[in-house]
């Protein structure tokens, strides 16, 4: 039987082949950090949208303590409420579209 | 990222650390110039301690994502591939602690496998099947060892282990991997 030495596995564990570079394991890596951005920023919009509509509920209460609804117009707060609804339905949209494309 | 298909220009030759600096900054193309330095070694790493290429290849991907997010938190750019290498070593631990690689990711924590059986002649020179079937802990300590040419407090340091734990471990995979490799030659002469 020949007596292996440890230089013998050594050379072998050091003649393993490298792989090969690819371009195409690049692009895969940049479609996952593509995807991964987008989901950072639909949870960031999310945050926002939730932050706005805590918002426009708690609107009405805010500005009475403000003293400002007092002395404003009655019209001025459904006015606000509904810019407010608006905006959020906007965003709402935007993650939407964000989500549905974020393996695109 | 921008679409990485082609290198951007001057980045190509341009000093690792530089790409580095860059890439912490936000520079799309620069962190796929370091993809495309960097993926062979640790591809070839990651093939050598899961024995699949496309687990590896998944897991190198893992890798990279993960290095693209921690980026800003590296404080020595011409640490970069050590550090990469790291990640790379705690990615393959967490794959092998999760779903059904359980019993394997125990192992990792107490280094207790069972011995895989008698060698099969017809795949013992083939130095890459060898390997896997080494005890995880044995196969990263060696392959760290033998084939990237970590010193052992490196060892240490990228695995999170005592050193002692480190150079027995080293110590044992390399006596395993000779005696699989003698029990091969004598099979067939």
């Amino acid at each position: 039987m020949n007596e292996l030495t440890d230089d013998s596995v050594l050379r072998a564990l050091r003649q393993l082949p490298e792989v090969a570079p690819d371009e195409a394991f690049v692009t895969a890596v940049s479609l996952r950090i593509r995807a991964q951005r987008r989901q950072l920023l639909a949870l960031y919009a999310l945050l926002g949208i939730a932050a706005l509509a805590a918002l426009v509920l708690l609107a009405p209460a805010l500005l009475q303590l403000a003293g400002v609804l007092a002395a404003a117009p009655a019209q001025v707060l459904p006015l606000l409420q509904s810019t407010l609804w608006m905006t959020l339905a906007a965003c709402a949209a935007v993650i939407t579209l964000l989500w549905t494309r974020r393996d695109a | 990222m921008t679409d990485t298909g082609r290198p951007a220009a001057g980045l190509h030759s341009a000093a690792e650390t530089v790409v580095v600096l860059l890439a912490a900054a936000g520079d799309d193309a620069a962190f796929a110039e370091l993809v495309r330095r960097r993926q062979s070694p640790i591809r070839s790493l990651l093939r050598r301690l899961c024995g699949q290429a496309a687990l590896a290849d998944d897991l190198s991907q893992q890798t990279f994502l993960q290095a693209w997010q921690r980026l800003k938190t590296l404080r020595e750019p011409a640490a970069f591939g050590g550090w990469l290498r790291q990640i790379a070593v705690n990615t393959w631990f967490s794959h092998l602690r999760q779903g059904s690689h359980t019993a394997v990711g125990a192992a990792v924590e107490v280094m207790e496998l069972a011995d895989p059986g008698p060698v099969d002649p017809a795949v013992a020179l083939d130095m890459e099947r060898l390997l896997a079937r080494l005890k995880p802990a044995e196969r990263v300590c060696v392959v760290l060892a033998h084939v990237e040419g970590l010193t052992h407090p490196e060892i240490a340091t990228a695995t999170g282990w005592p050193l002692g734990t480190v150079k027995s471990h080293v110590l044992r995979g390399t006596a395993q991997l000779r005696q699989w490799l003698q029990a091969s030659q004598s099979v067939l002469s």
